[in-house]
């Protein structure tokens, strides 16, 4: 096999094969992977600003483990990731079954529901952060009008991660609604047909025609949702103050990175904080990886 | 998303082209040449009167553009940390005392002595405090550029409606915290006061009339548990606490004290003289607002502060930014900064430009500059963003009754100690 793949090609070919792979893999090499060794090699510094260092060998690990704002972070991590990411799940497939349907107006509520995905996050955070102001915000006066008492959405450091998941579930929904489409889409309509001549009512049909056939397209969302959850920066940084207790009972990972590297300029503890996240997302999409054989259908 | 990378990769390089060009030209500082000079500064209030002085400049020096890019606070740092990394640090910023230290230490900036022995400028002209905050192993890098003090902004208004008389400015903690209590009416919700968890144009003052200290850049050491600090957080976070004249601290999270002033939410509030040129844009302030001096405690203080202009050490046009910096230093520039109310420049003896230009819409405008009598200069450590994001934040808990003073104090103290030993 080899020998007649190594014939089929000509020398020439191989080289503008590279030469077109150049772009994509440089601008992997310059944008990604070196910056991520940097950030590594980073995470063992100390850094004295404007990108001078100075090793430090494990001092920022060592700190980094004792220190409890770090576990606080990696806990609201995992708190907004576990209710965030299966209400992203449910509500896409809904919302992309839904939309799968012949009915009246389509175009219009596959628009309404793309919107969140084109408007620039954090000027939907900046409207949000007005909706939810305990004071002169809709919501709350809303609210107040069923007799709800005024809910401090931001301030309050028990209530505020669930107000940033409310933002969060619902500017992700569009965008993994559009990928679930398309999975949909795929299914033939005759597996449909002839389950209805058996007598499968939609509910049947949804969990064993739809289901199994999306999968793969479901695979993918699953493991970018919880990616994008982990990763949750911008709706933190916009809509909870910073320095108060409602930010410390708040503030993820990625956070606490931006906190440490561009407002304290420590950005050798930023890095260590970094890695850390590296690390968690690594095992949690490895885990996935190797669960995917149980429910995957490709 | 395959064709991604490979778009993104095009438009750099294309962009890079570009730029390459466009730098090409101007990478001589031969004097005859048009030279372009970046100019970096912060505040949206001050960006219009310091065209004016741009102007100025670039008239008497017709081959010498001066190119300002206004940067919102919360970004400028970030900004500026990243291009001077990257070896693109403007020609001539705008310094704060947070970040001076770091550009100081690091050779980011030019020292000035050279400039000042030539006779382009004399360091004895400006706030000694200022130019101290600037200064780093006995050399200057930066001239000052003003001087900035803390007052009481009152709305007169409210003041008629609770039937209280205006402050005069003479008075004192017990006096201020009485007021205070007459203009709270929560039926109305309306509040006299406003304790944030502000350093500056908040605690720093209190803890200064007290006699208090905060930390000090001579000693590596913190005084943040010492008891009259202590004693003054009390009394600080007792105002919301037991005499309830403030908002609670959750409002003030969402919605800044300003912004409470400005919808006649809360009747007091302590800031700094640099929002004269927006409160009195803004038609509500101007005609409700007045000033007057911080309340007297064990003695009278305010926090000053100061910022300057600095030149990058990497400058491709050393020339043409000393003899911009050399003009913003002068005298003339120092008295359009006052005339056009930009800020009170801190070449001494300047400010009654400023205090005239908003004499007509606050009446006792002159309280910022007399505080620059009894002002205390800011703390200012390797690390000051460090101690004062660590402040804030168990300040934030004192006053939202979530910690007592003496703890909240102790690891700040503590906190600030470790920072300080680490430099």
């Amino acid at each position: 096999m080899e020998k007649i793949r190594r014939t089929k090609y000509k020398k020439d070919q191989v080289f503008w094969g590279y030469l077109f792979m150049l772009p994509t893999v440089a601008g992997l090499i310059i944008l990604n992977i070196k910056p991520a060794i940097d950030t590594i090699i980073m995470s063992f510094s100390r850094s004295t600003g404007f990108g001078n260092m100075t090793f430090a060998g494990w001092a920022n690990y060592q700190k980094l483990f004792a220190d409890k704002e770090v576990w606080q972070s990696l806990l609201n991590t995992i708190l907004y990731s576990v209710v965030s990411v299966p209400l992203i799940v449910v509500f896409s497939m809904l919302a992309a079954v839904l939309m799968n349907q012949k009915i009246k107006g389509l175009t219009l509520y596959r628009t309404l529901y793309i919107l969140p995905v084109v408007a620039a996050p954090t000027a939907v955070a900046m409207i949000w952060k007005w909706l939810f102001n305990s004071q002169f915000g809709l919501i709350n006066q809303l609210l107040a009008k069923v007799g709800i008492g005024p809910v401090n959405w931001l301030a309050d450091p028990n209530t505020a991660i669930y107000t940033v998941i409310i933002v969060g579930v619902w500017s992700a929904i569009g965008y993994n609604m559009i990928l679930l489409i398309a999975g949909l889409q795929e299914i033939p309509a005759d597996y449909y047909e002839s389950a209805e001549l058996d007598g499968a009512g939609p509910v049947r049909q949804f969990f064993t025609i739809t289901l199994p056939l999306v999968s793969p397209t479901l695979f993918f969302v699953v493991v970018t949702t919880i990616i994008n959850a982990f990763q949750v920066f911008d709706s933190i940084f916009m809509m909870i103050k910073s320095s108060t207790d409602a930010m410390y009972k708040t503030q993820s990972l990625a956070y606490l990175f931006y906190k440490y590297s561009f407002i304290l300029n420590d950005k050798g503890y930023g890095s260590a904080i970094v890695v850390v996240l590296l690390v968690v997302i690594l095992i949690i999409t490895a885990i996935q990886l190797k669960l995917q054989k149980k429910w995957v259908h490709y | 998303m395959k064709h991604r990378g490979l778009v993104g990769l095009v438009t750099t390089l294309a962009a890079g082209l570009l730029v390459g060009c466009s730098n090409s030209g101007s990478g001589s500082s031969d004097t005859t040449k048009d030279v372009t000079l970046s100019f970096a500064s912060w505040d949206p209030d001050q960006a219009k009167g310091l065209k004016k002085i741009i102007a100025k400049f670039e008239d008497d020096n017709p081959h010498i553009k001066v190119k300002m890019e206004t940067t919102p606070w919360d970004q400028y740092w970030t900004k500026m940390e990243a291009a001077t990394t990257g070896g693109n640090m403007p020609d001539i910023v705008t310094m704060h005392s947070n970040e001076s230290y770091k550009y100081m230490s690091n050779g980011m900036l030019q020292p000035l002595e050279d400039m000042a022995k030539k006779g382009d400028f004399d360091f004895d002209n400006y706030s000694k405090d200022v130019a101290q905050l600037y200064t780093y192993k006995n050399k200057h890098y930066a001239i000052p550029k003003d001087v900035t003090t803390i007052g009481v902004w009152y709305n007169k208004t409210l003041f008629k409606q609770a039937g209280v008389p205006e402050p005069d400015g003479s008075w004192t903690w017990a006096e201020f915290e009485a007021t205070a209590k007459k203009l709270t009416d929560p039926a109305k919700g309306v509040y006299g006061f406003a304790v944030t968890s502000d350093p500056e144009t908040g605690y720093y003052n209190w803890i200064y009339q007290n006699g208090g200290k905060i930390f000090d850049m001579t000693e590596k050491k913190s005084h943040f548990n010492d008891p009259k600090t202590v004693e003054a957080l009390q009394f600080y976070a007792d105002l919301a606490l037991k005499d309830k004249v403030s908002p609670n601290a959750e409002v003030l999270q969402e919605t800044d004290q300003m912004s409470l002033l400005q919808s006649g939410k809360v009747a007091m509030i302590t800031h700094g003289n640099w929002m004269a040129s927006a409160m009195a844009a803004n038609s509500y302030t101007a005609k409700n607002i007045d000033v007057a001096a911080l309340p007297k405690g064990k003695k009278q203080a305010t926090v000053t502060n100061g910022l300057a202009w600095a030149m990058s050490s990497k400058t491709k046009h050393p020339k043409e930014a000393e003899k911009f910096l050399k003009f913003l230093a002068s005298k003339q520039a120092n008295q359009m900064q006052s005339d056009l109310g930009i800020s009170i420049p801190a070449y001494n003896g300047l400010g009654q430009g400023w205090v005239d230009k908003f004499k007509g819409t606050f009446a006792n405008v002159d309280a910022f500059v007399d505080g620059l009598d009894y002002g205390v200069l800011r703390p200012f450590s390797a690390n000051t963003i460090k101690s004062e994001t660590l402040a804030n934040t168990e300040v934030g808990k004192l006053i939202s009754g979530k910690e007592t003073a003496t703890k909240a104090a102790d690891t700040v103290a503590k906190g600030i100690d470790e920072t300080l030993a680490n430099q």
